[in-house]
């Protein structure tokens, strides 16, 4: 009779393991869940609030006396952007450029952030420009424009 | 074996719960930022749609005058205006502006450039003045470009 108590026990005991282990590890595995969709959503909404536009005329692009192009970005979104080379992906006439290729600076001051209605000077260099037609596509934080110019 | 099961089907309960518990507000404030930047983007497209400037008069010789009118129906900030000559971006710290409000008064102190109201950009280079083509760009990337005369 000892013997039926003893093996009850025992299976009681490994049901409860069992039992704790699955629900263990389903709350782990929600909770890294909930984290990814945390940080998604982070991202998300910074995307949405930014948002840019070009300033530079197209028909007058800024060409310095080397050849280098200025071109001015206007922050129109509600995200501060940091006014640094990782934060800017370009590509000019189909080429990328690369970030030791161009320089980003505030183009009222010295500030490192551009917040809402800040504009930023970015000044490419000259071996990227084609003479004629130009394209420039500028990423910044998903967000996308094009600036079509004639040197 | 009755009371295993049970306690067994108690904790894996418990276990759901407490998942149910943490995932329920991560997507609650995920889907509400997501919602509150979606807001203010439709807001921002709704401003930009209302925004509208005109240039009345671009005039060179020693200096640059540029006249225009807020013809849209958002107040824009006169610090938040770019002018650019012949494609050079002038900094905004060498810009005078008179507002001339709806009723005849100028105002060179505000930063409000309301609709209706005139907005008149002087840039004095402190050379003799010689552009062809400017461009003023407003709040949300809203620009006009003509010759100077």
């Amino acid at each position: 009779m000892a013997s039926v108590s003893v093996s009850h026990l025992i299976i009681f005991i490994a049901s409860l393991v069992v039992a704790a282990g699955v629900a263990g590890t389903l709350t782990t595995g929600v909770e890294r869940v909930s984290n990814a969709v945390e940080d998604g959503s982070l991202d998300v909404s910074q995307q949405v609030r930014t948002d840019i536009d070009i300033v530079s005329d197209p028909d007058s692009p800024s060409i310095d006396g080397n050849g280098n192009l200025t071109v001015h970005v206007r922050n129109t979104g509600s995200q501060g952007i940091f006014i640094q080379r990782d934060s800017i992906d370009m590509v000019l006439n189909g080429d990328f450029v690369s970030n030791s290729e161009f320089t980003v600076t505030d183009a009222n001051g010295d500030r490192t952030t551009a917040r809402t209605g800040d504009v930023m000077a970015i000044n490419i260099n000259s071996t990227y420009i084609d003479s004629g037609d130009n394209r420039l596509y500028i990423t910044i934080n998903s967000d996308e424009e094009v600036y079509e110019f004639e040197n | 074996m009755g009371f295993s099961v049970s306690a067994a089907t108690a904790v894996i309960f418990a276990g759901l719960f407490l998942a149910l518990g943490i995932f329920y507000p991560a997507m609650v404030n995920s889907y509400e930022r997501v919602q509150a930047a979606d807001a203010d983007q439709a807001d921002r497209a709704l401003e930009q749609a209302n925004t509208d400037i005109q240039l009345d008069d671009a005039t060179g010789g020693g200096q640059l005058t540029a006249t225009l009118t807020n013809t849209g129906s958002t107040s824009l900030t006169v610090s938040e205006t770019d002018v650019l000559v012949d494609g050079s971006y002038i900094q905004r710290s060498e810009l005078d502006t008179t507002v001339t409000n709806v009723d005849g008064t100028d105002d060179s102190a505000t930063d409000l450039w309301l609709p209706g109201e005139t907005l008149e950009i002087t840039y004095n280079p402190g050379e003799p003045f010689n552009g062809n083509r400017v461009r003023v760009v407003t709040e949300h990337g809203v620009a006009v470009s003509g010759a100077i005369n």
